[in-house]
């Protein structure tokens, strides 16, 4: 009983939306989404189930989409790529426009998007969510050339195979070396949640060989955790390297198969360069990302800072302190597709509170966690005091294989929510 | 005219309590005039990532009740010492956003 009048404001909140004008027939308004992972499915099905009479198009070069959570498990051959793929036929059935192509241009004053099969997209309001984009200048002597024998595996796909292969086909005894670079990057605590799983592989599949983790950064995500973890998993196998120690990578040769820090050249028999990186470049070409490589927006609406009727959501973004995690990109876009409805209509947006949450494996079966919550009052995010935080140092028995149920639950409920 | 823009209203709104779940039925009987409708939606979104059907270790929400899920996270947010993830997220609400946002996913599966 205690809830009926709340849940009559609730509904009657929706008056709000259901007030504004809608489009006629023949004139709806377009939206164009340019990015079809975890941020740019998301935002194209929200705004189609929200405003059916917008017409909504996803610009996607894919046919699958291939999942980088949980790809850290494939890379120790505890789970199959084939798991991480999903299509788009849910979001063409809702509606969407599924249009396989790339987005090479945006011009943002006659408000078009130009593809590469030569076509162009009129929109009314923009979104990108076009992930990352290895940033190649930023590495001396790493390029894609290199990465074919120096894997990064921060994409998805063939390089998460291409490691996996390395790591099976390294003798035991042998040395592999995980460089990371410095913040921002996708995925903060994927370097270590990768770095523990691979210290796992060894200690069962190869127990003479070594892994060694060159950081340019002196503090990392979950660091306290991960770190007593690893001294009591994985004692003799991984070591760590901050960048006071040297760890920083500053020049690889990928014919060598060495990587060169200020004090040292180190050869690997397995090598994972985790790059530089920078906001998927159609962020660029369309003149919302500054002069860091990522993208300023308000983030009521996550519209960008420097170009008005685009919307920039997930990695691309500068969204400190929210992580680039795919529950990040997920939840903007939500908030996002909400606002973009609302603006569609004329009204202004509404400020409100976002999530994040990210499982990190310590072995196949266990996992740790990080949460956080934010507001986005004013345009800017801030942690919402007192909330949020990290899994308990000595927790109960049963804490980490129960986040680690909690993980591969989420991974599910997401990609449905994502991909249908 | 009245009543077609009225029409017009709850038409849109069915589409957006479809989206999130909700059912025209509750559109219609809904009573309309708030402010409150993008903090309602875009505060309950953040459940969606991880509580979907339910599985083995993270729960539906789509059998529980507004009082339920009101008490269960009023339950995280006053339990200091608990460290599971949604002790931790439960913290950053107040109890009018709670009572929110229970009531906003209760509302949904045409209950
Ligand atoms: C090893 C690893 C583990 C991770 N684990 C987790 C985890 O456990 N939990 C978590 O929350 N996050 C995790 N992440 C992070 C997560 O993968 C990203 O944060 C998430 O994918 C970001 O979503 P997005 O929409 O910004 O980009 P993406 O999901 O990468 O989607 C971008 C899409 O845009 C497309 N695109 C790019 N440019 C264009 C263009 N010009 N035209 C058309 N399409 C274009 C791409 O093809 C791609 O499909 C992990 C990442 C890595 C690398």
């Amino acid at each position: 009983m205690a809830a009926r009048p709340d849940r009559r404001a609730v509904i009657a909140g929706l008056a709000a939306l259901a007030a504004m004008p809608s489009f006629a027939a023949g004139n709806s308004a377009r939206v164009v989404v340019v990015g079809g992972g975890y941020g740019g499915a998301t935002a194209a099905r929200f705004i189609k189930r929200l405003a059916p009479e917008v017409k909504v198009t996803l610009v996607e070069p894919n046919r699958t989409f291939t999942s980088c959570p949980l790809s850290n498990l494939v890379i120790v051959a505890a789970r199959d790529l084939a798991a991480q793929r999903f299509g788009y036929q849910a979001l063409a059935r809702e509606g969407i426009d599924i249009v396989h192509d790339r987005a090479t241009d945006v011009d943002a004053a006659a408000r078009t998007v130009a593809l590469a099969g030569g076509s162009t997209l009129r929109y009314d309001r923009l979104i990108l969510s076009p992930g990352i984009d290895i940033d190649w200048s930023a590495l001396e002597g790493y390029g894609s050339a290199a990465a074919e024998a120096m894997p990064h595996a921060w994409k998805a796909g063939e390089q998460t195979l291409l490691l996996r292969r390395q790591l099976e086909a390294m003798e035991d005894g042998g040395l592999v070396v995980i460089s990371v670079p410095r913040a921002p990057f996708r995925c903060p605590p994927g370097p270590y949640e990768r770095a523990s799983l691979i210290a796992h592989y060894l200690r069962n599949r190869k127990p003479r060989a070594k892994l060694l983790v060159l950081d340019a950064k002196d503090d990392f995500s979950k660091q306290p955790l991960f770190q007593a973890e690893w001294a009591a998993r994985y004692g003799g196998v991984l070591e760590w390297r901050g960048a006071s120690d040297g760890g920083r990578v500053s020049r690889v040769d990928a014919g060598a198969m060495t990587l060169e820090t200020d004090f040292e050249r180190i050869r690997a028999d397995v090598a994972n360069v985790i790059p530089p990186q920078k906001a998927g470049e159609i962020a660029a070409r369309a003149g919302v990302a500054d002069s860091t490589g990522w993208c300023p927006v308000n983030a009521v609406a996550f519209e960008s800072s420097l170009q008005p009727g685009i919307h920039v959501i997930g990695d691309a973004t500068i969204a400190a302190p929210m992580p680039k995690s795919a529950f990040t990109a997920n939840m903007q876009a939500k908030v996002c597709a909400v606002q973009v409805a609302r603006l569609l209509r004329g009204m202004s947006p509404e400020p409100t509170v976002l999530v994040n949450t990210c499982y990190s494996y310590l072995d196949p079966d266990e996992a740790i966690s990080i949460s956080g919550v934010y507001s986005n009052e004013g345009g800017v995010l801030a942690d919402v005091p007192g909330a949020g935080g990290v899994s308990p140092a000595a927790p109960n028995p049963r804490s980490r294989t129960s986040e680690a149920a909690e993980a591969f639950d989420w991974f599910r409920a997401i990609t449905r929510e994502t991909f249908g | 005219m009245i009543a077609a823009a009225r029409k017009v209203c709850l038409m849109t709104a069915a589409a957006v309590l479809i989206a999130f779940g909700w059912t025209e039925k509750q559109a219609e009987s809904g009573v309309l005039e708030s402010p409150e409708l993008g903090k309602a939606a875009t505060m309950a979104a953040a459940c969606g990532g991880c509580h979907g059907k339910g599985g083995d270790a993270i729960v539906g929400l789509d059998t529980r009740s507004a009082d339920e899920i009101q008490s269960l996270l009023m339950a995280y947010k006053a339990d200091a010492a608990g460290s599971s993830v949604m002790h931790r997220i439960s913290r950053g609400y107040s109890e009018a956003q709670i009572r929110m946002i229970a009531a906003y996913l209760a509302a949904r599966e045409g209950r």
